[in-house]
């Protein structure tokens, strides 16, 4: 195709289409998400696990499918876009809150138990970390202004969390059977 | 909190708890290596191995994090180094590993199911360490070899991502 104005037009138009299709996805994905984890937090105050592979499962689709589409905005150079990037980040912004909100959730009930089975350690190893690390993203610049109140106290009280858990860690999940 | 009173952690319990992390560190190593080379025979159970490896490393890291803090006697400016020291030879070794499997598994026109899913788990990871190698705590202290790395992970990302949706089975119409 020989490369005119009117080809290059057509050609991002065609992108544009494909990245609002990607965005409807990443939408049902967050839809999924929030499903999943309701799904999870129900069964973990009974002691069952399984519902919470399919949240974590869920949750790394929309983080691939996330990563996709941020590859494909960063390449893509019309005003168009930008209102892409904006409801990319809004969504990225929502998610990482409904994150930070699950694993608060997941991290108190498990917190209280005073015996840990093995499911729910692994469990509890993997909210410590994803709550570290959606804490960690979205108090960036990029995410900071978009965050509600609701999610600004959630914030606040997974600093709280991360400290007692923390202060528990190496007896919960026995890094070193030493120690406390 | 009001009055929330934190424990303090003495110096000798936070260089115990370094020492451990040094030790997953070269576990890290030994699982990445163990799995290089089943990739190579499409093997591809000890995959999940590796990745118990690296989240172990990577949780008790959160937790060294918060005990640096409340370290009795203030901040330790030398535990601090060493932390970082090791979390950036972390990074890096981490890099470096995902690099050399998604290498594998892009020259593979069909991937096995099995195959897929660490293509996937990579393509997460290598974008997460990318951005961690990138912010201003580590800019400054990568190594040479280390930036060539985040440069060819920015191309292999790229390549990836433009074969996708049909190779990562993403749920949206395939590219034109």
């Amino acid at each position: 195709m020989l490369i005119t104005p009117e080809n290059v037009a057509k050609q991002n138009e065609v992108q544009l289409a494909k990245i609002r299709e990607m965005l409807t996805a990443l939408e049902q994905g967050a839809t999924r998400v929030i499903m999943a984890a309701r799904q999870a937090s129900a069964d973990a105050s009974q002691d069952k696990y399984h519902a919470y592979l399919n949240f974590r499962e869920v949750v790394d689709d929309f983080d691939t499918l996330a990563i996709v589409i941020e590859y494909k905005l960063k390449r893509m150079r019309d005003e168009k876009a930008e209102a892409l990037s904006e409801k990319f980040d809004e969504l990225t912004a929502f998610m990482l809150s409904s994150i930070v909100s699950a694993s608060l959730h997941f991290l108190r009930i498990l917190s209280e138990k005073t015996e840990m089975p093995l499911g729910a350690r692994d469990v509890f190893k993997s909210e410590l970390r994803s709550l570290y690390h959606a804490k960690d993203r979205i108090e960036t610049d990029r995410y900071i202004g978009r965050l509600n109140e609701r999610t600004r106290a959630d914030l606040i009280a997974a600093e709280q969390i991360l400290e007692v858990v923390i202060e528990k860690a190496p007896r919960l999940l026995r890094f070193d059977d030493k120690e406390d | 909190m009001a009055g929330k009173m934190v424990t303090q952690h003495t110096r000798a319990e936070v260089e115990g708890l370094l020492s451990a992390l040094e030790g997953h560190a070269d576990g890290v190593i030994e699982a990445a290596k163990l799995v290089s080379n089943k990739i190579n025979e499409q093997e591809w159970h000890a995959y999940s191995a590796f990745r118990d490896r690296c989240d172990d490393f990577d949780t008790l890291a959160i937790v060294i994090e918060y005990r640096l803090k409340n370290l009795r006697g203030g901040r330790d400016a030398q535990l601090e180094r060493q932390f970082e020291e090791l979390q950036l030879f972390m990074l890096t070794a981490t890099l470096q590993t995902s690099l050399h499997f998604l290498r594998i598994l892009s020259q593979k026109n069909d991937l096995p199911l099995g195959s897929k899913d660490i293509l996937l788990g990579e393509l997460r990871s290598i974008y997460r360490v990318k951005q961690l190698l990138e912010l201003d705590r580590y800019k400054a202290k990568i190594s040479s070899r280390a930036a060539k790395d985040i440069e060819t992970a920015e191309e292999i990302l790229s390549l990836i991502i433009e074969r996708a949706p049909s190779l990562l089975q993403l749920g949206v119409a395939e590219d034109a």
